[in-house]
């Protein structure tokens, strides 16, 4: 090939995705790319929300690295992120698996039932959960009493042990059904002649699964972590409809975190600061989950 | 080149984007400039209850009628949602001419930016000032300004289940110690003694504040609003806390209260398994639809006999307000609107709606509202000395924050009394 | 619950023997495994809405009795009471219309992004990726009061496209990030083809690409609209007159702090519902099925 069709290969290629690419970049540029712009410059300054900014520097960074509640919310989403990888990522792609091959009977019903959850108000959820985790009258106290494990029942929401771990539970259950249903679209995208080889080769399920399904979809693995680890960093409601960030502030995330800074504390310089440092730390895990899984593919292939 | 025709590109794209909304600027623009009369922007938080709808629908009908030149957008939302959308449009500049408020820190906020309109001069104009209530303005009022006019004064009491105590054959308690004891009793009955649902923080601030007020006495947090140096606490405040951490220790508050919501903790008192609960008098409406068997009763916060308050003090405050932006294009309108937000047969109305006391003098009747609050009215609102505004609402935002992570800390233990004790004054202290 | 998930898992991958000549592993006692933790698992998983159903016919007295007792006579007034006097239904035909038209756009846009940037290789696309995933971090409560300034500035604030351009905004880094998946399992030499044609990059996009993936284009619609539809923050800062409302605003009408009519409240959250189920319903057979057999195969 000459350079200079290789050269006219680029231009075209390169007008091509601008083409592409200009809607959507247009409108990250109006709208996200200003927002982000104001955050950046406002965790310089020490606002109100409402009264003259004042040039602070670097004040509000080194409250922030000071800050307690800061880095324990952050402790929290780095254990959303995680508990989000393993019961929404890994089994919503067990069972898209089960779903489009073991038992496909049962995969229209079974994926609109797990939809459900994603599709209620979180308000409810919130209602719903609270009941369950009530300690008198909750279902999981009901529960552990009928069988005789009396001595685990508590008020799960308001002691500061549990508290976490019984938002973590809702969470993870209350989202699986989207994983589930991008695994499902995935899974549904293979080409059947690889099944019919593998099977050819005798591979179970369980080889199968890891061999041929996984690896095929390997880049709905990757999207849909990165999906997962950077939602789980942004995550908000059900935090909120759940305990507030509480108790004394145990189950905070940076987001309600922030959010009460902004508008409970009326310090919203400081709370860009936090959401800018957020955004800062939400991108950079993620480049080094897409880096992680890029290797992990090369090593697969 | 390749870099030109990029930018040819984009700023085609960039050029349909805005054409795509100046058309819909346009379509929407239409609709909010005609009509041609005043126009008056009107922001509350009357959502989400029946009787709040019901009042405020009252309220703007007959405001309507009697200025038909004025035409009323009204904007609404739920009290939790509200206080995000009112503080994001103070914020980008867009305030309402007329607006729903917490009075205390949360207004002071507004007002030392200069975003709300003195109403000074008005209230001097026929007697407005002097039909209100007097201890329900220095919570509207800052630096010798009032800016805003007080709706409704709630009062926290302790609420009790009198059908229960008949049946067990429990006394109401008159003194601290003599609580204790019923709590103790109750608690061995097998019935939580108190019902304190503490998600939302607030529920726990009556009884630190109720402690302290009884044992230092009243009007702390008002000094320190005032910008008062030598307000304080006191070395009360340490028991003050302390009550609240024996209630926890001693298991008179519901396992798990700091994640039970207020709502949960109603459902537990009103089914008989909680007997009491101190809170404010929209008590009486969280009890209407109690299951049978169920009969609500009020008495005053005991006293503490050693205590240097007074004792017949209540912890009552202003719980919502209306105000004027500076900014509003027509303040003769926007003034109309609170005087007749504010005038006896709307704040009578109120009353007879919603079962709470308004600030307007004469407005709440003995028939519009009912005997409970009547009863609550003249038998502990009317033997207090002193109205001690909700130390809450008072605070500064960011102070009532360090108040509230503090209490839930002394219910579960996390922080002893003399480190909460501590923890407040400081940040009463830094909150100015 | 779902670690044990993960345990029985593996159980049953030893459960299952080989595989049947027909193509597919042979369903045995390890279906059976399956069929039995799935019935477990959506029990958990579906109990909520359940107990919606049929707490939305209590009594608010009954409720406040009991909270999980079951109706003792059906109360279908409370479905009257939150639909109001037609309001729920000005509220939802809001919430459609900023749906469709919000999801419409993202899905567009973001099938042409996510399959620029499967396709082209110039130098400086990596930067537009890295500028996406900026995009993904941000949380939409450092944006609200920038976003209530521009779209004040346009003339845009309190109507429907106000609403509907952010929320595409922020919802198309993810979008993208999900066709961009689809787009990388689509085999190269298919993209390669359709593009030496001699047709036009656009038309090879539109005749060859866009119809094969049709499957994730309406998966990407799905997860769109369950955001749109039930997004609280953007419409509430950003509408302000009462007929505007979208229907998640419209259910705080019935949330109150202090005193809530829970059965109603459950009947409107049902009824808000209702209209993204019918969504999904309608777009799932798109997903599953079907399509399998397209274009990919070759």
């Amino acid at each position: 090939m000459s350079t200079s069709t290789r050269s006219r290969a680029v231009r075209r290629d390169a007008r091509a995705a601008l083409l592409f690419l200009a809607p959507a970049v247009l409108f990250l540029a109006a709208f996200v790319a200003y927002p982000l712009l104001t955050a950046g410059v406002l965790s310089f300054h020490s606002w109100d929300g409402v009264s003259p900014r004042q040039w602070t520097g670097l004040a509000n960074y080194e409250r922030l690295l000071g800050d307690r509640i800061f880095w324990g919310s952050l402790r929290n989403n780095i254990l959303v992120a995680l508990t989000a990888i393993v019961f929404q990522v890994g089994v919503g792609m067990v069972i898209a698996y089960w779903l489009v091959r073991v038992v496909p009977r049962i995969k229209r019903f079974a994926m609109f039932l797990y939809v459900v959850p994603v599709v209620i108000s979180e308000i409810c959820i919130g209602l719903l959960w609270g009941f369950v985790y009530n300690p008198y009258f909750g279902l999981l106290n009901g529960f552990l009493n009928a069988v005789g494990l009396d001595e685990l029942a508590r008020g799960w929401l308001g002691d500061r042990s549990t508290a976490m771990p019984a938002v973590l539970v809702v969470m993870n259950l209350t989202y699986l059904g989207l994983y589930i249903l991008l695994f499902v679209a995935a899974f549904e995208n293979v080409d059947k002649a690889v099944y019919d080889a593998a099977a050819i080769d005798g591979a179970g399920h369980y080889r199968t699964f890891f061999s041929v399904s996984v690896p095929m979809v390997w880049s709905n693995v990757q999207a849909t972590t990165l999906l997962a680890v950077v939602s789980s960093f942004k995550t908000f409601s059900l935090v909120y409809v759940l305990t507030r960030g509480g108790p004394n502030n145990a189950t905070d995330v940076v987001s309600t975190y922030l959010f009460q800074t902004g508008f409970g504390n009326f310090e919203a310089g400081y709370a860009s600061t936090i959401g800018f440092v957020q955004i800062l730390l939400t991108a950079a895990v993620g480049v080094f989950v897409l880096g992680l899984m890029r290797r992990g593919k090369r090593g697969a292939a | 080149m390749r870099i030109r025709s990029a930018w040819r590109a984009a700023l085609a794209a960039g050029a349909a984007l805005v054409m795509l909304s100046a058309c819909a600027g346009a379509g929407g623009s239409a609709g909010t400039s005609g009509g041609g009369g005043k126009t008056l922007e009107i922001w509350h938080a009357y959502a989400g209850q029946k009787d709040k709808v019901e009042f405020i629908e009252y309220a703007l009908d007959t405001f309507k009628k009697a200025h038909p030149d004025i035409k009323v957008k009204e904007v609404s939302a739920e009290q939790s949602s509200y206080k995000t959308k009112l503080q994001t449009a103070m914020a980008s500049g867009n305030a309402p001419d007329v607006f729903y408020t917490l009075p205390g820190g949360y207004l002071k906020a507004f007002v030392d930016s200069g975003q709300v309109l003195r109403l000074d001069d008005e209230l001097a104009k026929q007697g407005w000032r002097d039909s209100f209530l007097e201890s329900s303005l220095p919570s509207v009022t800052f630096g010798g300004s009032t800016y805003a006019v007080p709706i409704d004064i709630d009062a926290a009491l302790v609420w009790y289940n009198k059908a229960l105590f008949d049946a067990k054959g429990w006394q109401v308690p008159t003194t601290w110690p003599e609580f204790l004891d019923l709590a103790e009793k109750i608690k061995s009955a097998g019935v939580v003694p108190v019902a304190l649902g503490n998600k939302d923080s607030w529920p726990a601030t009556f009884w630190f504040q109720y402690a302290e007020m009884r044992m230092h006495g009243s009007g702390v947090m008002s000094g320190f609003g005032a910008g008062d140096k030598n307000a304080t606490f006191g070395p009360e405040a340490k028991d003050a806390a302390g009550v609240l951490q024996t209630l926890a220790q001693k298991g008179y508050l519901p396992k798990g209260a700091n994640g039970m919501s207020d709502a949960e903790a109603n459902i537990l008192f009103l089914n008989g398994k909680a007997a009491m609960v101190l809170n404010g008098t929209w008590q009486i409406g969280m009890s209407a639809e109690a299951p049978a068997g169920f009969e609500l009763g009020y008495f005053p916060f005991p006293t503490f006999v050693q205590g240097r308050g007074n004792q017949s003090d209540v912890l009552a405050g202003v719980a919502a307000s209306f105000a004027v932006s500076q900014k509003a294009k027509d303040k003769e309108a926007a003034l109309a609107f609170l005087r007749h937000i504010t005038s006896p047969e709307v704040m009578t109305k109120y009353v007879q709606i919603r079962k709470t006391m308004v600030a307007r003098k004469g407005a709440t009747t003995p028939e519009a509202a009912g005997p409970l609050l009547a009863g609550v009215v003249q038998d502990v609102i009317g033997k207090a000395d002193t109205l001690d505004p909700f130390y809450d609402t008072a605070m500064a935002p960011k102070t009532t924050e360090t108040y509230y992570s503090t209490l839930q800390g002394l219910i579960d233990g996390s922080i002893p009394p003399a480190a909460a004790a501590d923890a407040i004054e400081n940040a009463a202290k830094a909150g100015k | 619950m779902t670690s044990s998930t993960i345990h029985v898992t593996r159980q049953h991958t030893k459960a299952v023997p080989g595989t049947t000549g027909r193509g597919r592993p042979r369903l045995g006692v390890g279906a059976a495994i399956v069929y039995l933790i799935l019935a477990v698992h959506l029990t958990v998983v579906i109990f909520p809405f359940l107990w919606m159903a049929y707490s939305s016919l209590k009594s608010n007295k009954d409720f406040l009795a009991s909270v999980w007792s079951l109706p003792t006579n059906a109360q279908w007034a409370n479905y009257g009471t939150a639909l109001g006097d037609g309001k729920l239904l000005v509220y939802a035909g809001n919430s459609l219309a900023i749906t469709v038209v919000s999801v419409a756009l993202t899905v567009a846009m973001a099938t042409a992004a996510g399959y620029a940037f499967v396709t082209y290789r110039t130098r400086w696309m990596p930067w537009v990726e890295v500028s996406m995933l900026v995009a993904m971090a941000i949380p939409a409560y450092v944006a609200l009061v920038p976003l209530v300034a521009t779209l004040r500035d346009a003339g845009l604030l309190d109507t429907r496209t106000g609403v509907v351009l952010p929320t595409v905004a922020f919802n198309l880094p993810v979008s993208v990030l999900i066709m961009r998946a689809f787009f990388s399992t689509v085999p190269r030499s298919l993209v390669e083809a359709a593009r030496v044609d001699g047709a036009s990059e656009l038309r090879a996009f539109l005749r060859v690409m866009v119809p094969i993936a049709r499957p994730a284009m309406f998966t990407t619609a799905i997860v769109n609209t369950i955001w749109v539809w039930n997004d609280f923050l953007f419409p509430l800062v950003l509408l302000n007159t009462p007929s505007k409302k979208t229907l998640p605003l419209g259910l705080t009408d019935y949330v109150g702090e202090r005193v809530t009519d829970y059965p109603v409240l459950l009947a409107a959250i049902l009824l808000a519902a209702l209209g993204s189920f019918v969504v999904y319903a309608a777009l799932q057979k798109h997903v599953i099925g079907g399509l399998t057999s397209g274009a990919v195969k070759q």
